[in-house]
């Protein structure tokens, strides 16, 4: 079962693949009790929220995912995460404020290290784009590149 | 734009001024590549931005983005024009493989000023195209960094959607404006005014 989580949006589960689509400059973060076997996968886009809770922004989408697991019976110290996107994606940048994958992956390393959370991998930077599939029974983690190169992360 | 609750008119408004664009911006291309250029019906979609996944298909493809900025107001909205066919559009001007991107860029650059010129003589305003920025990748993982720069302030995109054919060697194009919310409140009070 795969349960496909747009862009700026959330999703949990206990079984199956969470994926995610065409990861630019944003980032994948999953997080995942380790114990439990509760996933959670966002696909975020900007560093910082402007106050508004929702998974388009870095910080509030790890805040999201440690509460949508800790809520479906996860605990914080057995949860793990791994992220992967942060691209640059563009060849010739004319646009300054195109460049934000650095920032994302700046932005989550600081929310899960606020939240008490290990980044076990990552698979960020780069110039390609990713679509990534979280799979839920053992938190393996497959990112697929836009040129068909694929990583476990 | 929490939520968006649009009447026909302002759509049809928003069709108007897009379909205007993107004449010029065929009329453009036709006398760049010396061949006719068709236009489809454009399409006007407003877009949940965590559905916009649905709206492409996971193949890469070639394609500038570029931003129009209303000099008075600051950045108005962004426009992706994306080169299925790249390489076959690039060939009808040039054979030299290392000029394909730089070709492509040009090509986005004349596109995207025709039609910025179009629309901005229409409403009155000074709208400049910023250079093209060019990416080879998936469709979502370009349109990304342009989403991001609107989904600050809501949920949902409005998208302008329209293809150019070239028929004899059926080569496509399709162009995408997505305006920010200042520009859209703009555009439909001006043609509002118009109309």
């Amino acid at each position: 079962m795969e349960i496909i989580v747009g862009i700026g949006d959330v999703k949990f589960s206990k079984s199956g693949i969470l994926k995610t689509i065409g990861l630019g400059s944003c980032l994948g973060i999953a997080i995942y009790d380790v114990k439990q076997k509760i996933a959670g996968l966002a696909h975020a886009m900007l560093p910082k929220s402007n106050g508004a809770k929702t998974a388009k922004f870095v910080d509030s989408a790890v805040e999201i995912l440690v509460e949508g697991i800790t809520s479906l019976g996860g605990s914080r110290a057995n949860m793990v995460a791994k992220v992967a996107g942060g691209a640059q994606i563009f060849k010739h940048l004319a646009l300054e404020n195109l460049r934000i994958g650095d920032k994302n992956v700046e932005a989550v390393k600081e929310a899960l290290r606020i939240h008490g959370i290990r980044l076990i991998s990552e698979d960020t930077g780069g110039s390609l784009g990713r679509t990534i599939y979280f799979y839920v029974s053992d938190g393996r983690m497959l990112v697929k590149y836009s040129n068909g190169d694929e990583l476990w992360i | 734009m929490g939520e968006i609750n649009f009447g026909v008119e302002e759509m049809d408004a928003l069709k108007e001024l897009g379909n205007i664009g993107v004449a010029h911006a065929a009329t453009s291309l036709s006398a760049l590549l010396g061949k006719a250029i068709e236009m489809s019906v454009p399409d006007v979609r407003i877009v949940k931005i965590s559905e916009v996944h649905e709206c492409f298909d996971e193949k890469v493809v070639t394609a500038v983005v570029t931003s129009l900025e209303d000099l008075e107001n600051g950045r108005s909205g962004y426009l992706f024009i994306s080169f299925p066919d790249a390489k076959k559009l690039a060939n009808l001007l040039t054979n030299d493989q290392s000029l394909l991107n730089s070709t492509l860029m040009e090509i986005g650059n004349i596109l995207s000023s025709s039609f910025c010129n179009a629309i901005a003589d229409m409403l009155g305003i000074m709208l400049i195209p910023s250079p093209p920025s060019l990416a080879e990748d998936l469709s979502i993982a370009i349109l990304e960094a342009i989403i991001a720069q609107i989904a600050d302030r809501g949920d949902y995109l409005i998208v302008f959607e329209t293809e150019l054919k070239e028929m004899e060697n059926a080569i496509e194009i399709l162009i995408i404006l997505i305006p920010d919310e200042n520009f859209l409140g703009y555009i439909i009070k001006m043609m509002g005014m118009l109309g």
